[in-house]
């Protein structure tokens, strides 16, 4: 199936000053990543904090240009678009934040900001608009006596309602959902995964969903794929990678997530602190930190690939790939 | 004796229509070298719990009920007296380590004067310590990194920092709240083994305020729920997490998306919490709880043992049959 949106090889660059001289540096943000998310899917993002993820989403969502590399939506560049074509993918590609605090305008009611996005795109006209509106809102669990009322007046939660009504109001393709959980209280955290777990069985939406969290991304993720310092280092199906992780980043990702049984159990933690990405480290940059490195790690950059029977996995590790 | 009790502890802060009480009635004990998790809602009163243990509540809060720690009263000491305790004998670490270290000092001379703000020694005899201290929190190379200033440091060695500070003095009570939510996820568990490893290293007890179930049940051996400024439920790790016996616990543990439960809705706790001033009479979970029945408006559940050392505030805690 064509992909809806698809990174080919992004790579972001921000100019850091490193010395007190003056010297320039470059952060490498996101180091060359290619990946594709098809038509109503999940394609999680997880990673180390720094790993690159909100730089990706923010240049698939052509906020922001990549120092090299292209996005493409529906097989054409976004950073072509003219003015038109922009506007469709501003409606057709939508976001959801962390902070459901800080995305929300203090002055402006639950019902104008759900409904300005149909009236800049012309979606509604005046009279269906506030049916439409509570339409919406009643999709994530909210009745119509919410329309009238202001952020201030909801819990985390409701506020993160209103921020994915908000974005379904203009029926988008796509919705890039950055961290939009861990603001929240482990309770509410659930009501907030239901509604993003219906919305994928019932509307056709595909996700990118970015967390820290595995276990939010494995229960909704069809596709996983797993960032350090910039790069993709695994990508899978879903299950197959939390059964069974190849790369040792990935692993020593899920042995540092404890689980729920009472009690010490002994798992292979990654020693070490992650590198800046300033100062990305030769060869695979997870060597310094991998109990299972070799020769060839800290001089060789692995590729991303398939290894020899795991149909569609992609790892970049030179335990899987011949170099 | 238990080396912290909290009897009765509540905490108030000025309203304009009189006292909001946010924190109310909280009991429990800490043993000595004994790991105490505490979990609960975000403003159920967890952080203000731990700031009251070492007398630094925020303006306009103040205490009642009783905190002994080693049989002394810590409630009413005067400022003087609980400065001696604060650091030497309780201390504590922060969610943000940035924001308790000073950012124009280097961090070794940050440690000495931890050190010296208790302990009678030497210039020299500090400045070896606080190179032990830096490697006992497994600082690579300290003898280098003491001339390091805060931001020179990554998230998980700043945290390392703030921790070589609060043990410095060979406390007996290590409070800390959210240590590694602001760390990225593998240094969180290095963070998490670390405090494990101090304190059985140094028979040091240890309350670790999270939000985090699965580090509670891995670390922790005595756990306490809290839920709009009460405890819940107080138990034993493996018994709550094989069997709770309120509720809200019950309701914190179906939130979360288990291995299995892919595909399967989850299980959300109805609602939100209802603020301090508008919480319900009686149980003041019977606004969300599944199980209420009558009963449970008519007056607030007592905290009550309901299994051996295992404590539920719910009329109908032996009811409860939910298993993980
Ligand atoms: N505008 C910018 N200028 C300079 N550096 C930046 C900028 N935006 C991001 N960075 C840096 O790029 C790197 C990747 O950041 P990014 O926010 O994408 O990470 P992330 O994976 O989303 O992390 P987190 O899990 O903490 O949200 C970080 O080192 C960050 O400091
Ligand atoms: N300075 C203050 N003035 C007034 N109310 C306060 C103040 N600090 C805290 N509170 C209130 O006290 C209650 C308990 O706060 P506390 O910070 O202890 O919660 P918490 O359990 O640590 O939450 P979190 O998980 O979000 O850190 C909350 O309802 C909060 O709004
Ligand atoms: S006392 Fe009643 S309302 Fe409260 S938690 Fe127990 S069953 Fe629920
Ligand atoms: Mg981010
Ligand atoms: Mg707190």
């Amino acid at each position: 199936m064509a992909p809806i949106i698809e990174a080919e090889n992004v790579v972001k660059h921000f100019p850091v000053k490193k010395s007190m001289f003056g010297k320039e540096a470059w952060l490498k943000a996101v180091g060359g990543v290619s990946l594709q998310v098809a038509e109503n899917r999940v394609l999680g993002i997880v990673g180390e904090s720094g790993s690159g993820k909100s730089t990706l989403a923010r240049v698939l969502l052509a906020l922001s240009r990549p120092t090299a590399g292209d996005v493409k939506f529906e097989g054409r560049s976004i950073f072509g678009f003219d003015r038109q074509q922009m506007k469709a993918f501003r409606r057709a590609v939508q976001i959801i934040f962390q902070d459901p605090f800080a995305s929300l305008n203090p002055r402006i009611t639950v019902f104008d900001t759900v409904s300005e996005p149909l009236r800049i795109h012309g979606l509604a006209g005046r009279g269906e608009l506030r049916p439409k509106v509570a339409g919406i809102l009643k999709s994530v669990g909210l009745g119509e006596e919410v329309l009238d009322r202001y952020p201030h007046e909801f819990s985390g939660g409701q506020r993160q309602r209103i921020c994915i009504a908000r974005a379904l109001a203009v029926s988008p393709r796509l919705i890039i959902a950055d961290e939009p959980l861990s603001a929240l209280d482990v309770s509410i955290q659930a009501q907030i995964l239901n509604i993003l777990s219906s919305l994928k069985e019932n509307s056709g939406i595909s996700f990118i969903f970015i967390s820290h969290d595995l276990r939010v991304v494995e229960y909704l993720s069809d596709e996983v794929a797993v960032m350090y310092l910039g790069k993709v280092v695994e990508q899978s199906g879903a299950p197959s990678l939390f059964e069974e992780p190849l790369h040792p980043y990935t692993a020593g990702l899920f042995a540092s997530a404890p689980s729920l049984k009472p009690g010490k159990s002994r798992r292979e933690v990654p020693k070490g602190d992650v590198p800046s990405p300033i100062d990305v480290p030769p060869g695979c940059p997870f060597h310094p930190r991998c109990p299972k490195r070799f020769s060839p790690c800290d001089k060789v950059v692995p590729r991303l690939g398939q290894p020899s029977g795991k149909t569609g996995r992609l790892v970049a590790c030179h335990l899987w790939n011949p170099y | 004796m238990p080396l912290l009790e909290a009897g009765g502890l509540s905490i108030s802060f000025k309203g304009r229509g009189g006292p909001v009480k946010v924190v109310n009635n909280l009991s429990f004990t800490i043993g000595e070298g004994s790991f105490f998790g505490l979990a609960g809602e975000s403003g159920s009163g967890k952080s203000l719990t731990a700031l009251s243990l070492l007398g630094i509540l925020p303006a306009g809060a103040s205490a009642g009920g009783s905190i002994r720690f080693r049989g002394r009263e810590l409630i009413g000491l005067s400022q003087e007296e609980m400065r001696s305790i604060r650091g030497r004998e309780i201390s504590m670490v922060f969610q943000e380590p940035m924001t308790s270290l000073n950012p124009v000092l280097k961090i070794g001379y940050q440690i000495r004067e931890a050190l010296q703000a208790h302990l009678r020694i030497s210039r020299k005899e500090a400045d070896s310590r606080v190179i032990e201290l830096l490697s006992s929190v497994r600082i690579p190379a300290p003898e280098h990194r003491v001339n390091d200033y805060p931001h020179q440091l990554s998230g998980g060695m700043r945290q390392r920092v703030m921790i070589a500070m609060a043990i410095a003095c060979g406390p007996s009570l290590l409070v800390a709240d959210e240590p590694t939510t602001a760390l990225d996820v593998t240094i969180q568990a290095q963070i998490l083994e670390l405090i494990n490893t101090l304190k059985e290293e140094r028979n040091m007890s240890v309350l670790l305020i999270t939000h985090d179930l699965g580090t509670i049940a891995e670390h922790a051996e005595q756990v306490g729920v809290m839920y709009a400024g009460r405890l819940v439920e107080v138990s034993p790790v493996k018994e709550i997490f094989e069997g709770p016996k309120h509720p809200y616990t019950i309701g914190l543990l179906e939130s979360i998306p288990l291995k299995g439960r892919r595909g399967t809705p989850l299980k959300p706790i109805p609602g939100s919490v209802p603020p301090p001033w508008d919480l319900p009479a009686g149980c003041k979970f019977s606004t969300r709880c599944p199980y209420v029945i009558p009963g449970c408006e008519r007056q607030e559940p007592e905290l009550r043992q309901v299994a051996p050392g295992h404590f539920a505030r719910c009329i109908r805690a032996e009811e409860m049959a939910w298993r993980l």
